[in-house]
């Protein structure tokens, strides 16, 4: 065992299917978690065999995540719960998500040590168990600080599991276990208790359904901190263990996984790009389905959303709230991939939703234009499937520029795609309907396809918030830009036309450049070339990927918000943003971007494209009038506060409704 | 956990086993403030036997390093565990203190 092992394993994720996964249920450990990493990894990476670890957080209020998220573990995943719902349900989350063949559920506290996983893992590996549980009351044990009161207890609850519950395992609770990738999918896709007790709920389980349990001396410490309340736990055990009873007289058990239970309503499946996915869209669909979920009429929420890089995980795999419709993310296609179609068309088959809302851009499949391309050959084929089918197009071929947008080197080229393009646009007017978010894109297909499927839908405003006050923080004025970079939104003469404001000699406070966001999927490592290229140009600040809780503060501290675009590719979400945060902006003088905006009751100051001296005076005339910033930003407000997005959802729910109601009516008609 | 100390050449050296954490806070402590109450206090922490450490025990032992320092004395850490030198790393402690391979590279440390 070496401490290269470790080096190795913190920054190169693997790529085989783990052989160990270990899962840590954490809430509130910010004094616990980095040492019991610390310990896991350097003894784990020493055994010789690829593994994963998962820490899955509780909903923890203290800095537990962000501490895990700085570690940048290459082999570690976070799973975030969005509330505390008890330590059962955080073992769940990550013994589902887990990817091992075996899985060790290990406390936070580190109270029984990692250097015992070989003794558990011999009893699967070697000896054919399906669960090996860690045992403070098996032959051999040690124990350490364990008071009296918790001996005398754990006595007394042993008795009642072994003649109640009739389980041979003499200690239920001792934090580590591990299971068969198999027994601990099934087991915990069964599972109802959440809180404490639902080791005794897993282990009733596998006794009844006949896996070989194998119980296992370990050491255990009592750890300090420990947050059980003896009183409070006793009696929730004894709670839940009645509970356990009596699921299994009334038959919970014998029904296949009841993880999710089901709503009443639409099932709809999401198509689309989703946080933590960088994909274009990604936030479009995060509000979107946010709001879904309030809905009423809607009983579940499906996302089928683009596979992450290893080592990321979407929050959870299952996401459930008292008040919103269950939200289920299956990550079911690849960024590039040119089976994307045929994936997803497999996976809705499976899945049978009421309807399918596709959230998609002509770019979202691939970067380049076949997998593009043949990704958007995904809606007519799961309108095949005869479900009510709804595309919700953010732009269209016949508006894009395909040579700013990274697509087409020459005319010919750029010929060869539009005649695709016209071939892939008359394929996705076969679903249901077609959603534009601009009456120019109607007005166009309209025309040119003849097609009476095309339907504007508003493109809504993501939050309601209370009016901005407009006042700016203290320090430098901030000039912001927000996107994804690289293809259209180039940031060259943004930075020249920075250079030239600096090099004025006026009175003005000092400023500040802000790039916010990332390369665009179609330009990787553009913005690591311009911060070379711009190296010596000073105060200029990249902040990389903007996390949603982060964006507030980032438009928030903006003097003005710069879209520094070559060409556009429709109505654009970061100008709604803007307006919802009483930003005033500064915009490319393109025809079809200045109507979008006008019409949508949106205004700014505007340059010729990529002319940095026509752009630093556009800027000027904000930053240097404090007044006309308000103005402007005051009415981008007024025009974001247009139609909220929860109104947006209403429309497509509306739609949806109808389409089923025709479908409906058509089968009745068949069968007279 | 178990505690020996002993003292060579002005220097007490403490060498711990086991897994110390905030149950063997308090034991640690004691032998530490009194190494403190010196002069010039010098110290050297032998973690040779220690498997996990946990962050009470981490901050026990840089509070201890502070006062040390106060009377310009130190605290030196040797001999550490691959684990313990990990929770060093990512806690970032290993730049905060003085860390030596042996311990007698540490009590030399004192003495140069």
């Amino acid at each position: 065992m070496g401490y290269e092992d470790y080096e190795k394993w913190k920054s190169k994720a693997i790529q085989e299917e783990p052989y160990v996964t270990i899962v840590i249920p954490a809430y509130n450990e910010e004094v616990r978690i980095v040492p019991t990493i610390g310990a896991i990894a350097s003894y784990v990476s020493g055994l010789g065999f690829p593994w994963e670890l998962i820490v899955s957080d509780d909903g923890s209020k203290d800095k537990t995540t962000k501490l895990i998220q700085e570690l940048h573990f290459a082999n570690l995943r976070l799973i975030k719960a969005p509330k505390n719902m008890g330590k059962g349900s955080a073992v769940r989350r990550g013994m589902l998500a887990a990817r091992g063949k075996y899985i060790l559920f290990a406390d936070a506290d580190n109270s029984t040590p990692i250097e015992e996983i070989e003794k558990v893992l011999h009893k699967l590996d070697q000896e054919g168990y399906d669960i090996a549980v860690g045992s403070r009351a098996a032959a051999g044990a040690q124990e350490g600080n364990r008071s009296v009161l918790r001996r005398i207890l754990s006595g007394g609850l042993r008795w009642i599991v072994h003649n109640i519950l009739r389980i041979g395992v003499r200690d239920t609770q001792c934090g580590f276990k591990m299971y068969t990738r198999e027994a601990a999918q099934k087991l915990h896709s069964h599972q109802t208790i959440k809180g404490f007790s639902f080791d005794l709920e897993i282990l009733y389980l596998a006794s009844k359904l006949g896996y070989k349990i194998a119980e296992v001396p370990v050491a255990w410490v009592d750890a300090p901190f420990s947050k059980v309340d003896t009183r409070k736990e006793v009696q929730r055990f004894l709670k839940d263990l009645v509970k356990i009873k009596l699921n299994d007289l009334r038959g919970v058990y014998k029904k296949s996984a009841p993880a999710v239970e089901a709503r009443p309503g639409l099932r709809i499946a999401v198509i689309t790009p989703y946080p933590p996915s960088k994909g274009t869209l990604n936030e479009y669909a995060y509000h979107l389905i946010r709001v879904l979920r309030q809905k009423q009429e809607i009983g579940e929420v499906i996302i089928l959303s683009d596979e992450l890089p290893f080592g990321q995980t979407y929050d959870t795999f299952t996401q459930t709230d008292e008040d919103l419709a269950p939200l289920k993310v299956l990550p079911a296609w690849k960024f590039g991939d040119f089976r994307n179609s045929l994936k997803i068309f497999s996976r809705i088959r499976r899945i049978k939703p009421d309807a399918v809302l596709f959230n998609i851009q002509f770019a979202s499949f691939g970067a380049d234009k076949i997998t593009a391309t043949l990704g958007l050959l995904a809606p007519s084929m799961v309108k095949r499937l005869g479900l009510p089918t709804v595309v919700l197009l953010h732009n269209i071929m016949e508006t894009v520029d395909l040579k700013s947008a990274g697509f087409a080197a020459n005319p010919i080229m750029e010929n060869l795609i539009r005649l695709f393009g016209n071939l892939v646009t008359k394929l996705l007017l076969t679903v249901d309907w077609v959603a534009l978010t601009i009456p120019k894109y109607v007005e166009i297909l309209e025309q040119k396809y003849k097609a009476d499927n095309v339907l504007l839908a508003p493109h809504g405003a993501f939050n309601e918030i209370e009016l901005p006050s407009f006042e700016l923080p203290p320090g430098p004025l901030q000039i912001m830009t927000f996107g994804k970079f690289g293809t259209y939104k180039k940031v060259e003469p943004l930075i020249e036309a920075f250079k030239l404001l600096k090099q004025e000699d006026i009175s003005r406070p000092p400023i500040e450049l802000v790039i916010a966001g990332t390369d665009s999927p179609n330009s990787a490592g553009y913005l690591e070339s311009i911060r070379q290229k711009y190296h010596e140009v000073e105060d200029i600040k990249f902040t990389g990927y903007v996390a949603e809780e982060d964006v507030p503060r980032i438009f928030g501290d903006a003097s003005v918000v710069i879209f520094p675009y070559t060409s556009t590719t429709g109505s654009s979400g970061v100008l709604h943003q803007a307006g919802e945060f009483g930003k005033a902006v500064v915009l490319p003088n393109i025809g079809d971007f200045a109507e979008v905006i006008t019409e949508e009751g949106y205004t700014g100051e505007f340059f010729e494209p990529e002319n940095p001296q026509s752009l630093a005076e556009a800027i000027k005339r904000i930053l240097d009038n404090p007044e006309h910033r308000r103005e402007i930003g005051t009415q981008n407000y007024m025009a974001a506060q247009g139609l909220p997005i929860s109104e947006v959802a209403d429309w497509y729910l509306l739609h949806f409704q109808r389409l089923l109601r025709e479908k409906e009516n058509g089968r009745k008609k068949r069968s007279k | 956990m178990n505690i020996n100390t002993s003292s060579l050449i002005g220097v007490a050296v403490l060498e711990l086993s086991g897994r110390f954490d905030a149950y063997e806070v308090p034991k640690v402590k004691t032998y530490l403030e009194k190494i403190q109450s010196e002069a010039r206090p010098k110290a050297v922490l032998n973690l040779g036997g220690v498997n996990f450490i946990d962050t009470t025990a981490l901050a026990s032992l840089v509070q201890g390093m502070k006062h040390c320092r106060q009377k310009n004395g130190d605290l030196y850490l040797c001999n550490l565990q691959q684990p313990v030198r990990i929770i060093f790393e990512l806690t970032r402690l290993d730049r905060a203190f003085k860390i030596f391979q042996t311990q007698e590279e540490a009590v030399k440390a004192f003495a140069d």
